[in-house]
């Protein structure tokens, strides 16, 4: 088994001034295994990662690749040793065709020209081997994010890559995209690649790994092959507690409409109505590109639409006016928290209270004092991690900018919320604690509408589900009477 | 504490006063220039002179600074300076009948007026605001030049030249003058708006995600034809300021203005990024600006190699600036968290 040992962390430790991000990380790699790294945001994942990829460098510790010490690493001498990484956002340049991405910086050559031809013709081989049928000449702009990782796999196979480094790859995929992913894990699996593959879906974890390891504040949890797993005993290492049930919403007694988008028409969908009640979550599913972002983004007035009207308790709203529907007491939280969310160079207190500024200082004065405690109330309440209220918005987790996004919004006193993929890229923990936020603010007779991609969440947080395809909506379910699979069904109807 | 800790916490002071550092070396460069000339450079009536030369470039900062916070840029300023005086100064000569009250307000009407035309080409024809700047900056002085020929009007009334040449009072040999404490007021009210109201935070989020603001319901669009406006009517305060100095409105006034303006504010730690800058710099940013002007005249530099250093000092400053507020942010972080980390300890 020993020869078969691609490469292990003995012992390292990593301290960041004032955080212990690692401490004393056991972990191996095997030939053709695929070893999943799970755990919260802020875990250490990615910070073991970047001791491997040598972004950053282990405060103790030694990492050995095939039995060898690496004495000093870096991003360099990794992708020499064969380590590729492929993030979750992806680092291909649009413009250019597969074949020059996979051989960017790694040009083959024709005495000092670039072999365009033969770059084409390699680029075609790999592509081929992992069961791709693309064109290497074409943009890379033109292919659906999902085939943009096939050529990030291709790349890192153009280099012979021994160990792939997977993160979050599917977090932005399709169904059916991942399934093709997982194929090509597999086939790589046989070629004795190792691969380290991070994830908060853990349904995955089952399905594609051959071993587990869950970190936690840096520490190493657990290190198992899945077959001594559950997914109960994993979801308990996670978060370090027992979590009964992951979604705790119950139905509540419909109201009013608080929301109606009635015969929406825009860009990239047409007559779409949906309703939801006050006390009601409803779920909207369908696959990426079916419009369900387009149709909130359009609601709300981000962006323009040329027909049909949306009502917000029974108020028709101007439209194009985020700010005029958000008055009327309703709110987006979109999709991408980064560049949608927040001001990341701005501090905490700032982000929550940035939408409540008129309600909290009518005579257009901020008060101070009184904010600093607002916030020190949003803060405990959706129980933000963070050192204090003034710390940047850049330097929080993922999760943490979530609840941020979530508190400024609660604190506006809005009513009606479009929640777009609430827990995407978020840790079991926090997803518990948002789910149980969304079903505490229905209870307050609040109305939720709710789009996501995963089917799990769709199912067991809403109380009527809309499917959309290809831009209209093609199905309305009661959750009660509604499966994964009439779901998805539906959801191909339209394509 | 720790040493280290103590470290950081000098290092996080230290950026933060690095405009101040900048106008210090400024000061202590010409002063050991004109000493070797055998020139007290520190002496009080020099000092009072740059103070308050600097006041004028305050003013025109402040203006710039709070279009540099939404993310924007107004190069218009120079050219609206002139148009408006012109367009308006029969009201402001000695020979006229008119209270020049009356002439000076239509003067801060018309900057408003061209800065919310600025407002609206940007955000109603989403026209970016350097290309929309400075084609209102090209058709202003252009209107100034049609509108009075070869002409100047001059003198001016007495009275109006309070505003740019009265004195207020002496300490020593240091004279306080009209354009110091206008200049004050002029950063007390931003200072007072950025940081204390409802106004002053939109800009700043506006400035450091404008997708991010739209999504918090802030009409971003609102915001910019605002700090436009304001930024019109503050050149136009500065033009009126300007004529009084010279004594004279003519449409050649302030081509440098909005260069001058520009600078004042990178200096004063501001980021064409938008969203980022303290207000008080812009004190700092017109203190360096005039001083390397003055000081170069006093030392009879041509003024080619003047405006070789300034385009120097710019790329310097906005360097500087730049790398220490990214650090600065770091390390005020990483001073939370330890505290926080010391604090659970305990």
């Amino acid at each position: 088994m020993a020869e078969n040992k691609l490469l292990e962390f003995r012992h390292i430790s990593k301290s960041f001034p004032g955080v212990k991000a690692l401490e004393d990380i056991n972990v191996d790699l095997y030939k053709g295994e695929v070893h999943i790294l799970v755990g919260e945001n802020g875990a250490g994942k990615s910070t073991l990662m970047k001791v491997l990829s040598g972004a950053y460098e282990a405060t103790t510790g030694e990492l050995y690749v095939e039995g060898k010490k690496i004495e000093k690493n870096s991003p360099r001498i990794s992708e020499e040793l064969g380590i590729s990484m492929i993030y979750q956002e992806l680092n291909l340049v649009p413009e250019l065709s597969i074949a020059s991405n996979i051989y960017l910086g790694h040009e083959l050559r024709k005495g000092p020209f670039v072999d365009t031809a033969a770059q084409e013709k390699r680029a075609n081989e790999i592509l081929s081997e992992i069961g791709v049928q693309i064109d290497s000449r074409t943009l890379v702009k033109h292919l659906s994010i999902g085939a943009q990782q096939m050529v990030e796999i291709a790349k890192a196979l153009s280099r012979n890559a021994k160990v792939i480094v997977f993160d979050e790859p599917t977090s932005s995929l399709t169904d059916s995209e991942i399934e093709e992913l997982f194929n090509i894990i597999r086939l790589l699996k046989k070629r004795s690649v190792g691969m380290f593959y991070i994830s908060h879906r853990l349904e995955e974890l089952f399905v594609i790994g051959d071993r587990v390891t869950v970190l936690r504040d840096g520490r190493q949890i657990k290190t198992d092959v899945i077959s001594n797993m559950t997914m109960d005993s994993v979801i308990e290492s996670i978060a370090g507690r027992k979590i009964e049930n992951l979604f705790p919403h119950t139905r509540k007694q419909a109201g009013e409409p608080m929301l109606e988008i009635c015969g929406l028409t825009g860009e990239k969908f047409s007559n779409v109505s949906m309703m939801v009640r006050a006390g009601e979550i409803v779920g909207v599913s369908g696959l990426v590109g079916a419009g369900r972002s387009e149709v909130a983004r359009a609601a709300f007035g981000v962006d323009p639409y040329t027909a049909g009207e949306v009502r917000v308790c029974g108020q028709r709203l101007p439209g194009n006016s985020p700010a005029r529907a958000n008055r009327l007491g309703m709110c987006l939280l979109p999709e991408d928290r980064k560049v949608e969310g927040l001001a990341l160079a701005l501090s905490i207190r700032e982000n929550i209270v940035i939408s409540s500024l008129k309600a909290m200082n009518p005579s257009g004065i901020v008060g101070q004092k009184k904010e600093r405690e607002v916030v020190q109330q949003s803060i405990r309440d959706l129980g933000i991690a963070t050192s204090s209220m003034e710390k940047l918005a850049k330097f929080l987790s993922g999760g943490t900018q979530q609840k941020v996004v979530v508190a400024k919004w609660l604190l506006s006193q809005s009513k009606v919320f479009i929640f777009d993929e609430p827990t995407r890229g978020i840790d079991v923990g926090a997803k518990s604690s948002i789910y149980q936020l969304m079903d505490d603010l229905v209870g307050q007779g609040a109305a939720i509408l709710m789009i996501s991609s995963d089917l799990t969440e769709i199912l067991g947080m809403s109380d009527r589900i809309y499917v959309m395809s290809g831009g209209s909506v093609v199905g309305e379910v009661d959750s009660a009477d509604a499966n994964q699979n009439d779901i998805l069904q539906m959801a191909f109807s339209n394509v | 504490m720790n040493k280290e800790t103590a470290k950081k916490k000098m290092l996080v002071r230290l950026y933060g006063a690095s405009t101040a550092i900048i106008v210090i070396v400024v000061f202590m460069v010409f002063t050991i220039a004109s000493a070797a000339g055998g020139v007290n450079f520190l002496k009080l009536s020099n000092l009072s002179t740059i103070v308050n030369q600097a006041s004028f470039l305050v003013i025109l900062g402040v203006g710039q600074a709070l279009v540099l916070l939404t993310g924007g840029i107004d190069l218009s300023v120079g050219a609206l300076m002139a148009f408006s005086t012109v367009f308006w100064g029969e009201g402001l000569l000695k020979s006229s009948e008119q209270p020049f009250l009356f002439a000076a307000l239509m003067i801060l009407l018309t900057g408003a007026a061209i800065g919310l035309i600025n407002g609206l080409l940007i955000t109603r024809l989403n026209i970016p605001p350097f290309i929309a700047t400075f084609a209102t900056m090209y058709a202003c002085r252009g209107l100034g030049w049609i509108y009075l020929r070869n002409r100047v009007l001059y003198p001016l009334d007495p009275a109006f030249r309070t505003i740019a040449t009265g004195k207020l009072f002496k300490i020593s040999k240091f004279v306080v003058k009209w354009p110091m404490l206008i200049a004050l007021l002029f950063l007390l009210a931003a200072w007072y708006i950025l940081c204390k109201t409802n106004v002053g935070r939109k800009i700043y989020f506006t400035g450091s995600n404008p997708v991010a603001a739209r999504f918090s319901g802030i009409n971003t669009n609102r915001v910019k034809v605002g700090v436009y406006v304001a930024s019109g009517v503050i050149a136009a305060f500065a033009g009126l300021m300007y004529v009084a100095r010279l004594n004279a409105c003519e449409p050649g006034l302030g081509t440098d203005s909005n260069f001058e303006a520009i600078t004042v504010a990178l200096i004063g730690g501001f980021s064409m990024a938008g969203g980022y800058g303290n207000i008080w710099g812009v004190a700092g940013g017109a203190l360096v600006v005039y001083t390397i002007q003055a000081g170069m005249n006093s030392l009879q530099m041509p003024s080619q190699l003047q405006d070789l250093i300034s385009g120097a000092l710019i790329i310097f400053a906005v360097f500087i600036n730049q790398i220490l507020a990214n650090r600065r942010m770091q390390l005020e972080n990483d001073l939370r968290d330890e505290r926080a980390a010391r604090l659970e300890k305990n």
